[in-house]
Formats: C-alpha cells, sequence, structure tokens
C-alpha cells in the first residue's frame, strides 16, 4: 500500500489534546501544521480553491466531530424508497476519506470536503457507544468504521485501533468491523480483542487490485495481513465486493477463493459479503474522467430500481451464484450474505423464498463470533 | 471632427476608411467569427452598401482597429469594397470602448450563445475583469443565470474548435459540444454529422455520445481502430445511406445496433423475450411486458377490453395458452 503522507495537517482547536491529535502530529514531524478553530470554514476553503480531488487528499484536517457518530449502515434505504435486503449493520464515522484511489469508488462522487478527515475527539465515540450497547443489552451490534474511510490505511498515523479494540473487548452484546484494503495490521497484533473485532478485507484478484484499485495493497500483501490477523486470534472476512465482470472472472474469482482458503483456516471466517460492482450514474462519468483507462464503466451497467448503475440481472445473478457455490465448497461453515441486492435477486442466488430480515440476517452473523 | 451627433466619445469622427488600413488579422475584440457572416447581410451590403458605419480605433501601428462591426467588415472584404463607413474614435479607453459595442450589439438583437460566451471571454482575460463581477455584473446584462457554472460553462465555449462551434450554431447542444471537445476530431464529425443530420434533441445527443464512446472505449481495448472502421462494422454506416427508409427509421434502426453492441446480453435476451412473446400468438387486446431491464419477478400483462363478452373469450385464449413452453421460458428470463 501506498503509505499517505499529508503535506499539510489542518487542526481544529478543539482536538488539541485529543490523543489522536498526539499521534498524528507525533507521526508526521515534517508536514506543516495550521491552527484553525473551526472545521467548517474548509468547506469555504475548498469552495474557493476548488483543488482536483487527488490534490485535495493531500490536506489532512483534524477535526471534533459534532453530531452523532453511530448510525445505522444506509445501504439498505435507497433513494427511490426500495428496500435491499440488509444485514443490520451499523457504521461509526471516525473519519472520511480515502487516500487510496480505487476507481470505482463512490466517495468521490459523494463527500461535499474533499480534504482527509480524521475525527479526533475519540472519547466522544467511545461515550456515545457505551451508552447505545450499555442502554440497549439484549439487542447486538454489528459495528463497522469503513463507510466513508478505510477502517485502517491511517492507523500508523492516528493510532485509533487502539482505543476502539479494547473498548469493543469490554461489551458481549456488540462487535466491531475494521474493513480495509491496507495492510496496515501492525498496531492490532498485540491488543486484547477477545474476539469481539473482526478484520476484514474488501478483496479482489490480482488483475483487478492492479487495474482498478490504486495505492491500495496488492492482493499478495492484503492475505499476508490476514494471515497474521488470524494468527492473533482475530476472526476474518472477506467482502468479495464489488466483483468485477470481465470475460477471464470466472478463472480469477475461483483461483481467488482457492487462495484464500488454503491460507486462511475457514474456521477463523465466520462469514462473507458478495456484491457486483454498482455505482450511481454521475459516478458512471466520473470514473471516465479520473480514470479512462479503467474498463469498469464499459461493462453492461443499466439501471436499476434503487437509481444506481448495476450489472444486467442475469450476469451479476450467475456471479453471484457461482461465487457462493466456490465459497460454499473451500469453507462449508462460512456464512455467506450479499451486500445492497434485492429481494429477487437474493433469492435467485439463495434459492430461497424469503430472505431473512434484518435483524435476523445481522444476529445470525454475529452470533458466528 | 465629431460628425455623429449621438456618439458618447469626444472626438469620434465619421469617415470612409479604405479597408487596407483596417488591421483584418486584430479580431481581439470580436464577438462573432468570420464563418457567422449570414448570406442575408452579404446581399444587402452587395445591394445597398454598409448602412451603419462600423466602430473603429487608431493603433499604434498606423492601422484600425475593428472595435465594432466585424461581420460588416467581414462582408465588406468578401465583396472587395474599397473602403467602409467608420466612426473612428478617440478614446483609448479600450473597456469602455468594447462595453459600448457589447451595449450596441445586445440591445440590437439576441447575442447567440456562442456570442455571449466570446464577451465574457474577452472581459475575463483581456480586460481581467474578476469572476465576481462577471457573475453579478454581466451575466444578467446577457440574460444568463448568474452563477459560477453558467460563466464556466460559456468561458469553455468560447474556445471549443471551429468545427463544434459551427455545429452549435446549427443544433448541437452546449453540453454535448463540450463533451466532445475533449474527444478525438473523427469522433466529433461522427456525432456532430449524426446529431445534425438526424436532428436529435438534448436528450438523444448526450445517450449517443455517451454510448458511441463507450462502444470505441471497448474497441480500442482490443485493437486500435478508427471511429469509421467501427462505424461500418457496426453495419451503421450503410444504414446511415438507406435511402429507402425515412431518416426516424434510420435512426430507430442505427440506434438499435449501437445498443446490441453497448448491452450485448441484454441485447440477445431482449430478443429471445420477443421471440417467445411472438410464439404465444397473444390476441390483438392483449399487451406482455417484461419489467425494465429485466429487473424485477414478474410479467405485466395488460388488456383493453369494450364489453364482458369480449373480456370472456380473452380470458379463456389466455388460459388455453398458459400452459405453454413458451410461458415456461418466458418466466425464466427474469
Amino acid at each position: 500500500m501506498q503509505p499517505y503522507k499529508p503535506e499539510k495537517v489542518f487542526v481544529e482547536r478543539a482536538v488539541a489534546e485529543s490523543v489522536i491529535t498526539r499521534n498524528v502530529l507525533g507521526n508526521l514531524p515534517m508536514a506543516q501544521v495550521e491552527w484553525i478553530d473551526e472545521a467548517g470554514q474548509m468547506v469555504d476553503k475548498s469552495r474557493r480553491w476548488n483543488p482536483s480531488i487527488a490534490r485535495a487528499k493531500q490536506s489532512l484536517v483534524l477535526a471534533r466531530h459534532p453530531g452523532r457518530f453511530f448510525k445505522p449502515c444506509p445501504a439498505g434505504t435507497t433513494k427511490t424508497g426500495r428496500r435491499n435486503v440488509c444485514c443490520n449493520y451499523f457504521v461509526v464515522n471516525f473519519a472520511s476519506n480515502c487516500h487510496m484511489e480505487c476507481s470505482y469508488c463512490y466517495l468521490q462522487a459523494y463527500l461535499n470536503l474533499p480534504y482527509m478527515v480524521v475525527h479526533a475527539n475519540v472519547e466522544d465515540l467511545l461515550d456515545e457507544l457505551g451508552q447505545v450497547f450499555s442502554s440497549n443489552p439484549r439487542s447486538h451490534y454489528r459495528v463497522g468504521t469503513g463507510e466513508l474511510a478505510d477502517s485502517l490505511a491511517l492507523d500508523s498515523l492516528t493510532g485509533y485501533s487502539r482505543p476502539l479494540v479494547e473498548f469493543f473487548a469490554g461489551f458481549t452484546n456488540a462487535a466491531l468491523e475494521f474493513k480495509t484494503k491496507s495492510n496496515c495490521v501492525e498496531n492490532l497484533l498485540q491488543l486484547d480483542h477477545r474476539g469481539r473485532t473482526v478484520v476484514s478485507w474488501s478483496i479482489n484478484p490480482p488483475t483487478v487490485v492492479q487495474a482498478e484499485e490504486h495505492k491500495t495493497a496488492s492482493f499478495e500483501q492484503r492475505l499476508a495481513a490476514a494471515e497474521k490477523c488470524s494468527a492473533a486470534g482475530y476472526p476474518i472476512v472477506f467482502h468479495f465486493d464489488p466483483l468485477i465482470h470481465y470475460p477471464e472472472w470466472e478463472k480469477d474469482y475461483r483461483s481467488l477463493v482457492e487462495e484464500i482458503f488454503q491460507r486462511i483456516p475457514p474456521r477463523s471466517v465466520p462469514w462473507v459479503s458478495l456484491g457486483a460492482l454498482r455505482m450511481p450514474p454521475r459516478l458512471k462519468a466520473l470514473v471516465r474522467e479520473r480514470f479512462p483507462r479503467s474498463g469498469l464503466p464499459l461493462g453492461e451497467l443499466l439501471p436499476t430500481e434503487d437509481g444506481k448503475l448495476r450489472y444486467f440481472k442475469p450476469i451479476r445473478v450467475e456471479m453471484l451464484s457461482k461465487m457462493r457455490a466456490w465459497i460454499t465448497a473451500a469453507s462449508p461453515q462460512t456464512r455467506i450474505y450479499s451486500c445492497m441486492e434485492n429481494t429477487d435477486v437474493w433469492q435467485k442466488v439463495f434459492q430461497s423464498q424469503q430472505p431473512p430480515s434484518e435483524v435476523e440476517l445481522g444476529d445470525s452473523l454475529l452470533q458466528l463470533l | 471632427m465629431a460628425l455623429h451627433p449621438y456618439d458618447p466619445v469626444a472626438g469620434a469622427a465619421l469617415r470612409n476608411v479604405p479597408l487596407a488600413e483596417v488591421d483584418s488579422k486584430d479580431r481581439s475584440l470580436a464577438l462573432s467569427r468570420p464563418w457567422q457572416l449570414r448570406p442575408s447581410l452579404l446581399a444587402s451590403i452587395a445591394s445597398h452598401g454598409i448602412l451603419t458605419p462600423l466602430r473603429l480605433r487608431p493603433k499604434q501601428n498606423g492601422l484600425m482597429q475593428v472595435v465594432h462591426g466585424f461581420r460588416r467588415f467581414e462582408a465588406a472584404r468578401r465583396l472587395g469594397l474599397p473602403s467602409i463607413p467608420g466612426l473612428v474614435l478617440a478614446s483609448r479607453n479600450l473597456l469602455k470602448l468594447f462595453l459600448q459595442a457589447l451595449e450596441e450589439g445586445r440591445t440590437a438583437r439576441t447575442l447567440s450563445s456562442l456570442e455571449n460566451a466570446a464577451a465574457l471571454r474577452t472581459l475575463k482575460y483581456r480586460f481581467n475583469v474578476p469572476e465576481k463581477r462577471l457573475i453579478e455584473e454581466f451575466l444578467p446584462l446577457l440574460d444568463l443565470k448568474e452563477n459560477r457554472r453558467t460563466l464556466r460553462l460559456h468561458l469553455d465555449l468560447a474556445v471549443l474548435p471551429d468545427a463544434l462551434q459551427q455545429a452549435l450554431e446549427r443544433g448541437l447542444e452546449n453540453e454535448t459540444a463540450l463533451r466532445l471537445s475533449g474527444r478525438p476530431e473523427d469522433f466529433q464529425s461522427l456525432c456532430c454529422r449524426l446529431i445534425l443530420s438526424f436532428q436529435l434533441g438534448k436528450n438523444r445527443q448526450k445517450k449517443l455520445v455517451e454510448m458511441l464512446d463507450e462502444i470505441l472505449a471497448a474497441a480500442s481495448k482490443q485493437e486500435v481502430q478508427s471511429v469509421e472502421e467501427v462505424w461500418r462494422e457496426l453495419g451503421c454506416a450503410a444504414l446511415e445511406n438507406r435511402a429507402d427508409l425515412t431518416p426516424a427509421d434510420r435512426w430507430k434502426r442505427i440506434l438499435a445496433l449501437l445498443r446490441q453492441a453497448r448491452y450485448p446480453a441484454l441485447s440477445r435476451h431482449q430478443a429471445r423475450f420477443d421471440e417467445l412473446k411472438a410464439a404465444l400468438k397473444l390476441p390483438p387486446p392483449v399487451r406482455l411486458q417484461a419489467p425494465r431491464y429485466f429487473e424485477g419477478s414478474s410479467l405485466e400483462i395488460s388488456m383493453t377490453v369494450r364489453e364482458a363478452r369480449q373480456l370472456d373469450g380473452l380470458a379463456r385464449e389466455l388460459k388455453r395458452i398458459s400452459g405453454s413452453q413458451e410461458w415456461e421460458e418466458l418466466f425464466r428470463l427474469l
């Protein structure tokens, strides 16, 4: 993975004393630092400056998150009001934006603030989670940090993983998921996680990583990092998402699945998810502009009921079904679910009358830990 | 000697200026391009001469610079007139002269998008007028929306290649022109030809450019082919010239070929659906519809009836064919 080295760090005075701020500034002794009163002023600055996406990412903003950190994952709700089959996931946005450059990344067309932002008020985050988990002890929570940022890509700078892992180790009704395309796992290896933190990788065959997932850890680096985490006792999860359709996809994805389960003990992998490439229409134009050599926008992507472009239905049913069969053959005990798909496709892929409810699916995954 | 009674600039003089004394290369204040000369203006000047004097100003090199009246000057040049009537302005404040010319132009007629674009570009880059002032003062003056996006659009239009600017005057949409501007010339040329000959509206222009662009990008990944080669291989070139079809039919068939090339799996699926539907021989009042792009698990069947007896007959007919193999396969397509 190409490490992140911002040219400039903007620090909101409100987080001057945060351990995260201390970690970042300590790890970036050469970076230019500017203290700011309020991170909101950066929005105006970006509008005036109007930097390219890549240029803006060279600035890191350490700010206080003023609102709630803890939210239901928005994957199930869609712009058109249609519900996709969902897994009762929750997200905590400890940061927003990602310095890696996956051609298909939806953040390109989603974020208002183009800079890299880390919300350094980790104490507020933990207080909020503690209140949620303690006040609903019978409810179960799978919480991820990888919605608006890669969970671990900046961890060598921020050290955010330590307080989070140690916090979740104290709860039996909640689990934390780090979702990453990096190999930044060194901070995790000595922590007392008590099996309440899952480390997951979004993964694709090496050819796709090389062509579409720029600046990320290579397939080999990701798998080596997963081996380390597995050896440290962490449950390991793989998100085969986004699945990319191209002429050799069957051979490549089948090898991918086989290699993963040859190197990671199947008992360490409680679940995996599947999802075919999808994107809002405006992202397709942006990918064409920013990544003219990418073949992704040239796939057979068509508008679907939730407003997103997806592969033509028979293509994604075939991809998801075959992946399911290969994974089941390699690791029969690993639970498989599909992310952001509609009931119709779910039924075809899982050959079921009705998909499970959100809570059923979420709880069944958590019970595997 | 000031001869023009309404001229706001002191020291202006009305003169007959020999054409050779005008700097024909200096178009720095022009709003129009030479090709924008209308045949009617050329004919009028050929018959009656130039009725309204041009605005000119003396340059340091001894020649005259045209401030306003570039089309009249172009007509005079093409007609080989020896001289033109010109109001020679003494002012050295070029911005003021340009603004007067702009005012005269915009109040006399509606300026085209390209003329607005040229005016804004001249103000920004020649006279360094700040963007804020351009947005707040000049966009409303030109009857344009007062926002940065509109300004950006017009500044970009002003530097489009001539071929695209000419197509703009004939029906190419602004957004399409800008999208084409970054593409190779042969691609621009094919798209403009199709858009203008089939008189495509905004949405169709957008769709055509997007599909062609993606088809060509996919083709170029396999081997480098020229745009026209791909066009021929798709079978579109032959259709484009079919004199026995109406333009609407030609366009419909071209579009079908493009869809087939861009979405092969969907096209095969749709073709099989159409075959099966035809094989069912549904009674004419019954319509069978697949969900859009086959996203969904149900077929829609609708019918129009006028009386109960007709409904009864259609119901019996539908029941009779409901067990056919075609139905089974139609549902499997979903």
